[in-house]
């Protein structure tokens, strides 16, 4: 077993000796003969996908009423307390100057035939539909970039995480905005303690002799499987289709990665452990309270550098059973009836009553579980100063403009840190030009965390190749 | 108070002309231009254990006259997260209590384009995290055992390597090994006593071999390997369709007596075939996968989302619970133990019921918890879709939703295509006195409104027919102080169908071609986990066929399904 100490000494991903929220370094840090040695500070990106638009200024058929503005700050530029007053973006006012707001990202209308699939499934692909028209059962005709990060940056290619806080099923299947490629829909985590074990290796050994005994044993083993799955790759019959996923499962095996700096204080260890009943849960408490763990599972991945790139969406994809709770604490219809403004359960009318400012409390509900994430990523100090949230670059995004429309425009975009520097932080910018620009926005975020091309370009031509090139200059620093 | 649904337009709601198709319609590989005809398989190259004991078969077709050819389908079709936990405890003989909940180690699968059931084996991966699970659950698992003296005797009663290598790794491999197979494993088992020195020599030996073959891709995955064509198709091996069968039918790995009936030769006639396919339908796990089969099919899983309101209705929390513990008893002693086929699920009379469920069912009380066997008022009820779970949970809490009852019984009971709806649904009409009826077709019927085109001729005739059951399940004759209608024109077999109620649409559902159809090319898409294509239009016609005209049991068509030749043989064209 290769044991490495070098990454942590260095703060390579952002784990250092003084970490709080890491136990003490007692033998060696994450070590893989496949990963690579980078020793500089490395961006990453944690992108959290809310669904259903956010309640925003509307007018019109749609809406309960002429809808007033709760979401955007008061107007562009700096952003200040009294920009961000009363808007469900001030639950981050404390990190405003670490915060960078982009008003005006739209996405294409594809033909996905449902406002909550285009918006899902084009936000982290930048594509249409393998087929379209086809509403719930669609999938997307490309890879998410949370995906593509990973692949590009994460030490020997490792899988990005990806994880998954609500009921499990309901509307285009539950998890739907992280793809492999073409209609290659990923999977999930939706308990964080199975993403920890991983992320960790053993969480039980301490002795060095022992870790080396594993590491000798399961090499012994993955050397058999690697065996028996090249033969199969030598199949003279292997469909492409087949050739992949064996591939994928082939990468996957790896000699024993062992974090031993690398993990989460112990009492949040042993919250994690037998808690399996609300990850799989349509109370929006429960919904939230996975989503915290999972955070830190999250900020513990990019601080010891397992992976760059992270991605965390909260519902299905319309959110259609999620109950979040009231001011009162009450629960209200679920978040999809809420978001359409639409009467259902018993309630009086065609129309929820206030069901706006209840979308806007579920916004607030996100804005406050954003600003959880950014606390653990603060905690982290770096060894030349700052914090891993500066570091990295995290991503509050929503798959609609608006609920009751379905909005491609005006995608709420809300960046925390700057990925080393890459983006402005304090400012609400305002694009204003009215073009399809999301995928231009996706190629910005992979550039920032430092996604080239293969002649050392910024990335460009990310998502549908129809659609305009290239990057957003006004949100670079 | 008002009582309306709307929610459910939003995602309903359509503004395009609907397709209907009735059985396989999916899928558009081509493969049609193979020729039919007949051949004998037969023993294979005897050196080559993947084209050992194929089985004769024919592509002969089926009433039609139209070959029943297989479809391209993946060669490793992983297993799904119960056929893994089925097979781990089956391979290591072990009992669920004493290996714990080892699914929960493993992430969620996602579910692809919409396919109904788990095991859509074409998309199902090994990623980091399966990786990683796999690895845990088999390290932890094979130490249990091997440090088990007990569970050890269980597992084997060979005492030397390689018989311990030869009779356990077939188990696993669901596959003689091939000899450097056999040969990696037999180094394997012979590092054992230096990778875990402090157990004894057999024991570690078994340990490191268990973990290997728990974390080996002939056991994560349905590997079909067979390549050899023959009369344009290829035929699996006996060893191949062992697995077919025991996945099929139980879920799970083959059992002892099916490998054997692999190894001897017994699986390549079909008398030999038929015999344990009739075992292993009168075993338990049969039942437990066909159940699982149902469960998946109608949706039992949306029974968790039924919250009636207490403002109109007097029910317990429990309410789903007791759903789909009426759903479970249904199909397990009604529809499986009876030998019951699609006639029995839309037309039965009799159901299980405690008093809760008594109470809305309107049938003599006095079980208490406990369940019953009831008959239900015959003018009220006909089969699955008029009890509780189905009419529950396509509900709002105050009102039927025709709208989600009428797409459910159009798309997947008759099969009819029904488009996306549009996106950006103006809102409804407020509050009126008109009953839940009249107001979504006003809403969704107006003539010349893209609503109209799916809405008045595929979606609401099978849900309003429904309309005299409340949003729990109960009988109503009014709605809102009026009559209630439930008259409607449903499209069956292509044609509109005048209904005068639920029960009547039912009765004439049952009695349809194109459902009968339907619920064939389900069974069918379950048991080759993948969805339905062209090529298999001959077979699914022909089980639908064979449930219309001779009432076939559910166990009937699953012997039908599994002793087609699609089902034993490849297709000659792989996946894209």
């Amino acid at each position: 077993m290769k044991v490495s100490r070098r990454r942590v000494l260095q703060g390579a991903g952002g784990v250092t000796l003084s970490l709080p929220l890491l136990e003490s370094l007692g033998i060696g840090s994450r070590a893989s003969a496949q990963e690579s040695e980078a020793g500089a500070a490395e961006p990453y990106v944690i992108f959290l996908r809310q669904g259903c638009g956010v309640a925003c200024e509307q007018k019109g058929p749609l809406t309960a009423a002429n809808e007033p503005e709760r979401f955007w700050p008061r107007e562009h530029g700096p952003l200040t307390p009294e920009s961000m007053e009363g808007r469900a973006v001030d639950e981050l006012v404390e990190y405003r100057d670490r915060l960078l707001i982009v008003d005006r990202v739209n996405k294409e209308w594809f033909d996905y035939g449902d406002g909550h699939a285009n918006g899902a499934l084009q936000a982290l692909t930048g594509r249409g539909p393998v087929v379209k028209g086809v509403g719930g059962e669609s999938e997307a005709d490309g890879e998410s970039l949370d995906n593509f990060i990973g692949r590009k940056l994460n030490p020997g290619g490792r899988d990005s995480l990806y994880f998954y806080a609500g009921r499990q099923g309901g509307w285009l299947g539950g998890p739907c905005i992280s793809y492999r490629g073409s209609g290659q829909r990923r999977s999930a985590y939706a308990n964080p303690k199975q993403a920890f074990d991983a992320i960790v290796g053993t969480d039980t050994m301490t002795d060095a002799a022992a870790l080396d005994a594993l590491a000798t044993r399961r090499k012994s083993v993955n050397d058999l499987v690697r065996d028996q799955l090249n033969a199969l790759l030598g199949h003279p019959r292997l469909s492409r289709t087949d050739r992949d996923r064996l591939d994928l499962h082939f990468s996957n095996i790896r000699d024993l990665e062992v974090a031993l700096g690398c993990s989460l204080e112990q009492s949040r260890v042993a919250e994690l452990e037998g808690a399996d009943a609300f990850f799989d849960s349509a109370d929006g408490e429960d919904a939230l309270k996975t989503l915290r763990f999972q955070m830190d599972v999250s900020a513990m991945a990019v601080a010891c550098g397992y992976s760059r790139s992270v991605a965390l969406q909260v519902g299905d994809g319309n959110d259609g059973s999620t109950r979040y709770y009231d001011e009162q604490g009450k629960p209200m219809e679920n978040y999809h009836f809420i978001s359409h403004r639409r009467l259902s359960h018993g309630d009086d009318g065609a129309l929820i009553e206030g069901s706006d400012y209840l979308h806007h409390l579920v916004d607030r509900h996100f804005g406050r579980a954003f600003k959880y994430l950014l606390d653990r990523l603060n905690s982290y100090p770096m060894p030349g100063g700052g914090t891993l949230l500066e570091q990295g670059v995290s991503i509050w995004l929503n798959d609609n403009g608006n609920g009751p429309g379905h909005s491609a425009d005006r995608i709420p975009i809300i960046v925390a840190g700057s990925a080393g520097g890459y983006f402005k932080q304090g400012e609400f910018v305002n694009l204003d030009t009215g073009e399809r620009n999301h995928n231009r926005w996706l190629n910005t975020v992979a550039t920032a965390v430092g996604v080239r091309k293969d002649d050392g370009s910024p990335l460009d031509n990310f998502g549908d190749p129809s659609l305009p090139q290239g990057l957003i200059a006004e949100v670079k620093a | 108070m008002s009582r309306r649904l709307w929610l459910s337009m939003a995602t309903v709601l359509t503004a395009c002309a609907g397709d209907i198709s009735n059985g396989s319609s999916e899928g558009s590989s081509a493969n049609g231009s193979t020729p039919p005809g007949s051949f004998g398989g037969g023993p294979g190259n005897s050196r080559d254990p993947w084209n050992a004991g194929a089985p004769p078969v024919t592509t002969g077709g089926g009433e039609s006259g139209e070959p029943e050819l297989p479809a391209p389908i993946t060669r490793f079709a992983r297993l799904t997260h119960t056929q893994w936990k089925n097979s781990v405890l089956d391979l290591l003989r072990l009992e669920l209590k004493d290996a714990g909940d080892i699914t929960s180690r493993l992430r969620a699968d996602s579910r692809s384009g919409g396919f109904l059931f788990d095991n859509y084996g074409g998309t199902l991966t090994v990623d980091d995290a399966m990786v990683n699970a796999y690895q845990q659950v088999a390290e932890e698992l094979a130490e249990q055992v091997a440090a088990d003296p007990s569970a050890l005797a269980r597992l084997t009663r060979a005492s030397a390597g390689p018989a311990f290598i030869e009779e356990f790794t077939l188990r696993a491999h669901r596959h003689p090994l091939t000899d450097a197979q056999r040969e990696d494993y037999e180094r394997l088992f012979a590092a054992g006593s230096e990778l875990y020195g402090d157990m004894e020599p057999f024991a570690a030996g078994v340990r490191v071999v268990i973990e290997a073959a728990l974390q080996s891709p002939f056991f994560l995955y349905r590997t079909e390997l067979s390549g050899q064509e023959n009369n344009g198709v290829i035929p699996l091996d006996a060893y191949e369709v062992a697995s077919r069968m025991s996945y099929a039918l139980w879920n799970s790995m083959p059992d002892d007596a099916l490998f054997e009936a692999a190894s001897n030769g017994q699986l390549t006639e079909s008398a030999g075939r038929s015999e344990q396919v009739e075992r292993m339908l009168a075993d338990a796990r049969a039942t437990d996968t066909l159940l699982f089969l149902h469960d998946q099919l109608l949706d039992a899983a949306k029974f968790d989302n039924i919250r009636p309101s207490s403002q109109f209705f007097r029910v317990s929390e429990a309410l789903p619970s007791y759903a789909y513990e009426e759903h479970e008893r249904f199909i397990r002693e009604i529809l499986l133990a009876e030998q019951g086929g699609v006639r029995v699920l839309l037309t039965s009379r009799e159901t299980f019921a405690n008093q809760e469920l008594a109470d809305i069912y309107g049938v003599a009380g006095g079980m208490g918890a406990s369940y019953q066997r009831v008959r239900l008022d015959p003018v009220q009820r006909s089969g699955v879709f008029t009890h509780v779970g189905f009419l529950a949970a396509n509900s709002t809490s105050a009102d039927p939703d025709p709208i989600h009852r009428g797409k459910f019984l159009a798309e997947r009971v008759a099969c009819v295509s029904i488009a996306a709806p549009p996106v950006n649904i103006p809102a409804p009409p407020q509050v009126s006195d008109k009953t839940n009826r009249e107001l979504i077709e006003e809403f969704t019927e107006a003539p010349g409104s893209e609503c109209a085109a799916c809405h008045k001729t595929l979606i609401n005739p099978f849900g309003f027919p429904l309309e005299n059951l409340d949003a729990i399940g109960g009988f109503r004759m009014e709605d809102r102080g009026k009559p209630v209608r439930t008259d409607a024109s449903p499209m069956l077999d292509r044609q509109p169908r005048s209904v005068t109620d639920g029960v009547d649409m039912m009765e004439q559902m049952a009695e349809s071609e194109g459902v009968h159809t339907c619920y064939a090319k389900h069974l069918l898409e379950f048991v080759f986990g993948r969805p339905s294509s062209r090529e298999d239009k001959p077979l699914v016609d022909r089980l639908g066929r064979g449930s219309l005209d001779r009432d076939l049991s559910v166990q009937a068509l699953l012997t039908e399904l599994v002793s087609s030749d699609a089902f034993l043989t490849r297709s000659v064209e792989e996946l894209p």
